[in-house]
């Protein structure tokens, strides 16, 4: 046997490694989308008015608020992480905001940007308590979790706060995209920017790089420091976001605000094809896809009036056929 | 007696000792803020309100050792509650109630254990689920409305002998068959095993789907246990029964010492950690907080005591190497 | 033709397909009652697979085994424990969390109705030692406490509680072996095998394999290539069997440097914990120094300090002249000092990444557009990392595949590519060519050549003497923590070497450098 005869052997084996790769990357991305298509096509042959303009107006307006909110939750759990406190700091970001608006009657810019540090605030004690003290991000964000909702109910008190600020009217109301209003514009260019950040950018690999391979990350010379610190800090300014957002969408902000939300974006994320069994794997535009589908689901069972509590039963299905489908596609380990 | 002594001191006691001190301070700091806090009754009520915790918390450890998780329990309560509550409105028969709701927490351990062991999927997502579908379906059951059970139930739950009420010797039953399964037979050898290694404790011929539904069957129980005596506490079963129930149970076992990645750790220390947890939570609620600053000291008692621990067990692992090194150098060294 | 003519085990048509990797192809073996069957071949020649097929870790794609003239299915690590075939791994699978006499009875507990039966439990423990001779493990002690070697035999004991023990397997069990223990070991296997055991063998060392066992297969590329019988064969037929070519014996060193050489990597007096005592070591421009010594003399660590990967590090570690504190490997790369660890899967690799991603992961600064604006410049990372793939010899297509599905010499190449276009000057190998074929071993030292020529210096930790004679300038042995030699491989043998390893100074140690 000779060493040109092992060559070939190996090349043809890698041949065929190469075509079967490719094969799986492609099944993994149709078949996402392929699931949501026959969503839409389901639900619209099945009730007349799931695909009037104004109901997908409704959808897209529905799932902006975790839509923003899953961005960041994505972008933690690509590296490895979990962010239990998105919701609280929905909730702190809205009550800053409402409180020194409507109460202190500071202008809105003062107020936007104090809701904005105090949420990224809290993504970097994450980001301290996870990367340098070294608490499991389960613990570490539960407990986060509980400082930021109890400062933001520390701040409300027992009150309900209206704001009516022209800006969130409009956010909310004016029309800029055939006729999606600005809050799901904002939605949508987060999404981009994101997205593109996580593909085009030295920070994004580390993301991918950090969740599929700690140690060989930082072997390679990234900071995993600096990039954990980095993803927790995102995810709260978007969480703050994202309660802006919500104020903008109800007027009114109440003690609870944004209680959940930390699930449902992690099933946005999980519904998109973010892999829980080998980190580092997962795109944040599929997150956006996994969203809409949620939001679909719900939409499509208040229709057909469906009780909200049996809807969450359902989207708790939903989540376990997002996981055995991963598992399905990407086979045992 | 240098042996007990240097024994007691131990790196392996070291988890526990800082947590009796941790408890300890947490006593003092209660007992100069509210003096009069500290009594007989306070001890009942902590123990009669805290019972779920401590039975949840029992099985965690079990699921935490295995290197799995089960964030379903709180939700599963409920479930289980609105199933004794369903069953009592439409049957009229408690002990059926009571057998359909037990039926209920095994049937979704059962589900569990076959969709993480069976099919070898993620726990975390498996559970998140059933914590998602489950709280759904007790919501959902009466349209988030109590259901009333009459009384029955109650009296036994709550009937009083010297203050304490049946859950007493019920945790303490509890505790005691789950220091036996685990420290005394193979379910727990297994239990450890798997959690050390599972392709090791795979090729040792060890049937780990079984043990692994095994454990989730056990949480299935206390879950059971749980439900039924929440319901008869309350005399009806509701909707938000067991809110963060499973949060907490995790928090209990890795404040007794038990870490996350699995392989270790035992009941005893979860029962300590669960005494913490509940003076923690008692003592937060006695000093008449509002939510905010209840939830507030909560989070930050919780994220100190976590950041603690992990400077502690990280001075003592090093000071751990270092010595077996130095041990193995002059084992080496000996043999030249 | 179930009866007393049929052998003890008997495999035939043996086939087993990875995504993409044909592991074994059509492999037939016959293991006979009473014998000790050797099982030899380079890494990755499917040695492992065979086994893991054996002990029920794996099923095959196709063929089929018998026992005794049945045909069986193992199906389960707990099937393959019923038909009496017991494995002992390489990479031992033990659990460190429990007892040894946990260990050693794990899945088949003695158990009265409900407890585990400790009493009986540790009496199990004590007699499956005692039959092998060993009296030192104290069955209560954890596993995680006592030695690699006793490990070893605790693996062993386990292996011999089958309660019908028909097929033993080894899986180069005596590779962390000092020479005391494997002649005890080979005492246990001949008594084994002379109790009716059919024992498989596989090892590295082929004089052992010569010394124990009565025939052997020789394994390459998935398929048997030989099979030989004790008394007819040599070392050196074994190994042109294994190799089918001899990376090491085929690789001769085109280049050297010469002259006044700029001192790139210095260590005065290095101590990492206990395991590194005062080492003191020159790495200059344009060379290639080992280190080498028996497992677990601080070769390991040494390499890592350098690297930045371990604390507990004193002494000095100098890059050109300039002593440096490497606190993480972040700051050794700043030095320009890049590491390629011994485990390419858990260390290295960004599986579900692309090969060009795994390539230019620690140089995404070349290829931002800016400093300002660090988007990453597709075109530029393209170009610069095609440059590297074909410098190490990767198939251009086969970068924007995904990492995994490489071959392991196409993912090692990919690492030494990694650092290629990070510029690193200081290159720390350990074991570069672990799991790697041998075309593949050729073109990693080449490449290791050429980087050297280009004004690198290399350190390569290898247990591979072979391959450390062929590649390096000097080689520097350690034994317990010290430098016990500093030799010249073209003046030296590979005696030599193996002599300062053992801690017998082959001659006095030469002032370094």
């Amino acid at each position: 046997m000779s060493a040109e005869a092992t060559t070939i052997e190996a090349r043809v084996s890698t041949d065929r490694a190469l075509m079967v790769d490719r094969i799986r990357h492609l099944a993994e991305t149709l078949g996402i989308i392929a699931i949501a298509g026959a969503l839409v096509l389901a639900f619209g042959l099945t009730s007349s008015h799931f695909l009037d303009s104004a109901n997908v107006r409704n959808i897209f307006v529905q799932i902006s608020v975790v839509g923003v909110a899953a961005i960041g939750e994505t972008l933690v759990m690509l590296a490895g992480g979990l962010d239990l406190s998105v919701g609280s700091v929905v909730l702190l970001s809205e009550v800053i905001c409402a409180d020194l608006t409507a109460t202190h009657h500071l202008p809105l810019s003062v107020a936007l940007i104090a809701a904005l540090a105090a949420a990224g605030g809290i993504g970097a004690l994450n980001g301290v308590l996870v990367a340098v003290v070294g608490i499991e991000p389960i613990l570490a964000t539960l407990g986060t979790l509980l400082v930021a909702a109890g400062l933001a109910k520390l701040i409300l008190g027992l009150r309900y706060l209206q704001v009516d600020h022209p800006i969130f009217t409009d956010l909310a109301v004016t029309n800029v995209l055939f006729n999606l209003p600005i809050m799901v514009a904002v939605m949508l260019g987060l999404y981009l920017v994101v997205a593109f950040t996580m593909r085009a950018t030295p920070f994004g690999r580390a993301v991918y790089a950090i969740g599929g391979n700690r140690r060989a990350a930082r072997l390679s010379g990234l900071s995993l420091v600096g990039i954990t610190m980095g993803v927790y800090v995102i995810a709260g300014v978007l969480a703050g976001v994202a309660g802006f957002l919500n104020v903008a969408q109800i007027g009114l902000v109440s003690q609870n605000d944004g209680m959940g939300m930390e699930f449902q974006a992690i099933i946005a994320a999980l519904v998109g094809g973010l892999s829980v069994t080998s980190g580092g794997v997962g795109r944040v535009e599929r997150t956006l896809l996994g969203a809409l589908m949620v939001g679909m689901m719900t939409n499509y069972q208040t229709i057909k009036g469906i009780d909200p509590p049996f809807q969450q039963a359902f989207l708790g299905g939903l989540l376990l056929a997002a996981v055995v489908a991963d598992r399905a596609l990407r086979g045992r380990q | 007696m240098t042996s007990v002594r240097s024994r007691l001191l131990a790196k392996s006691y070291i988890d526990t000792w800082f947590l009796l001190i941790m408890t300890g301070a947490l006593l003092v700091a209660f007992r100069i803020v509210q003096p009069s806090w500290l009594n007989g009754q306070t001890v009942q009520n902590l123990v009669i309100q805290n019972t779920p915790l401590a039975l949840v918390a029992m099985a965690m450890t079990f699921a935490i050792i295995s290197r799995h998780i089960d964030l379903s329990p709180g939700s599963m309560v409920a479930l289980s509650g609105g199933v004794i509550g369903l069953v009592y409105t439409s049957q009229g028969s408690l002990p059926l109630a009571i057998v359909a709701g037990l039926g209920t927490a095994l049937g979704a351990g059962l589900l569990n254990g076959f969709l993480v062991a069976g099919l070898g999927l993620n726990a975390v997502m498996v559970t998140l689920a059933a914590y998602i579908w489950a709280r759904g379906l007790a919501v959902g059951a009466n349209a988030g409305n109590p259901i009333d059970v009459g009384s029955g139930l109650g009296n036994v739950v709550n009937a009083s002998w010297g203050g304490f009420t049946l859950t007493a010797p019920v945790v303490v039953v509890a505790y005691l068959l789950g220091w036996l399964l685990l420290a005394r037979t193979k379910m727990g050898r297994y239990t450890y095993a798997m959690g050390g290694d599972p392709i090791a404790a795979r090729r040792a011929g060890i049937d780990t789907a079984l043990y692994t539904t095994a454990i989730f069957l056990l949480m299935g129980t206390m879950i059971g246990v749980s439900a039924i005596i929440t319901v008869g506490q309350l005399g009806s079963a509701q909707a938000t029964a067991g809110l963060g129930l499973e949060l907490d149970a995790i928090i209990a076992v890795v404040i007794g010492g038990t870490r996350l990645s699995g392989g270790e750790g035992n009941v005893g220390r979860t029962a300590l950690g669960v005494v913490f947890l509940s003076i923690l939570n008692g003592g937060l609620l006695n000093l008449g907080l509002t939510d905010s600053y209840f939830q507030l000291y909560r989070g930050l008692a919780l994220l100190a005591v976590l950041s603690v621990q992990i400077v502690v067990r990280r001075a003592t692992d090093e000071e751990e190497r270092r010595k077996r090194e130095q041990e193995q150098l002059s084992a080496a060294l000996a043999a030249e | 033709m179930p009866g007393q003519t049929a052998p003890l085990l008997r495999i035939t048509g043996m086939t087993k397909w990875f995504p993409g990797t044909l592991a074994l192809d059509d492999v037939d073996l016959v293991v006979e009652r009473g014998t000790i069957h050797g099982l030899v071949g380079e890494n990755g020649a499917g040695k492992s697979t065979l086994l893991k097929i054996l002990a029920g870790d794996y099923r095959p794609t196709a063929g089929r085994i018998e026992i005794e003239g049945h045909e069986v299915e193992v199906s389960t690590p707990r099937r393959a424990h019923e038909l009496g075939i017991g494995i002992v791994y390489q990479e031992l699978s033990l659990l460190t969390n429990l007892s040894v006499a946990h260990n050693i009875s794990l899945g088949s507990e003695p158990s009265t109705s409900l407890a585990v039966d400790e009493r009986r439990l540790a009496e199990i423990a004590s007699r499956a030692l005692a039959r092998m001779g060993v009296t030192t493990i104290d069955p209560a002690q954890k596993v995680g406490k006592i030695p690699l070697a006793e490990r070893q035999l605790v693996e062993i004991a386990r292996v011999l509680t089958l309660r019908q023990p028909r097929i033993l397997i080894f899986d180069e069990p005596t590779a962390a072996l000092g020479q005391a223990d494997v002649d005890r070991l080979f005492r246990i296997m001949q008594a084994l095998r002379d109790d009716g055991i059919g024992i498989i063998f596989v090892s590295h060392r082929y004089r052992e394999v010569l010394r124990i066992c009565d025939r052997a297969t020789v394994m390459r590329n998935g398929r048997v290539v030989g099979e030989v019988e004790r008394g007819e064969t040599s070392v050196e037929h074994l190994v042109e069997l294994t190799l089918g070519q001899k990376a090491a014996a085929a690789f001769h060193r085109t280049w050297r440097a010469g002259g006044e050489l700029e001192p790139l990597l210095e260590l005065r007096g290095l101590h990492v914990g206990v395991r590194v005592r005062g080492v003191d070591l020159v790495v200059r421009r344009g060379e290639i120094v080992s280190v080498c010594g028996l497992l677990g003399s601080g070769q390991n660590e040494l390499a890592r300090a350098v690297a930045g990967d371990v604390h507990d590090v004193s002494g000095e570690i100098l890059v050109k002249g300039r002593a440096v504190a490497a606190r993480s490997p972040r700051e050794a790369l700043g030095h320009g000092i890049a590491l390629i660890t011994e485990n390419r899967q858990e260390e290295g690799l960004f599986p579900d990444m692309r090969v060009r991603a795994n390539i230019s992961v620690s140089s995404l600064g070349r290829v931002v557009v800016s400093p300002l604006l660090r988007v990453i410049d597709a075109r530029k990372e393209r170009r610069i990392a095609s440059a590297v793939a074909q410098r190490t010899g990767i198939a251009p297509r086969a970068l924007s595949r995904h990492i995994r599905v490489l071959s392991g010499g196409n993912q090692q190449k990919s690492l030494l590519a990694r650092w290629l276009m990070r510029c690193a000057e200081v290159l720390v190998l350990i074991e570069p060519t672990r799991g790697v074929d041998v075309g593949a071993k050729l073109e990693i030292y080449r490449e290791l050549e050429q980087l050297a020529q280009a004004g690198a210096g290399i350190l390569v930790v290898s247990t591979d003497i072979p391959e450390t004679m062929a590649v390096s300038d000097r080689i520097v042995v350690l034994h317990q923590g010290r430098v016990a030699g500093v030799l010249d491989p073209r003046s030296s043998a590979e005696q030599d070497v193996l002599l300062a390893m053992q801690g017998g100074s082959a001659r006095a140690p030469e002032a370094v450098g």
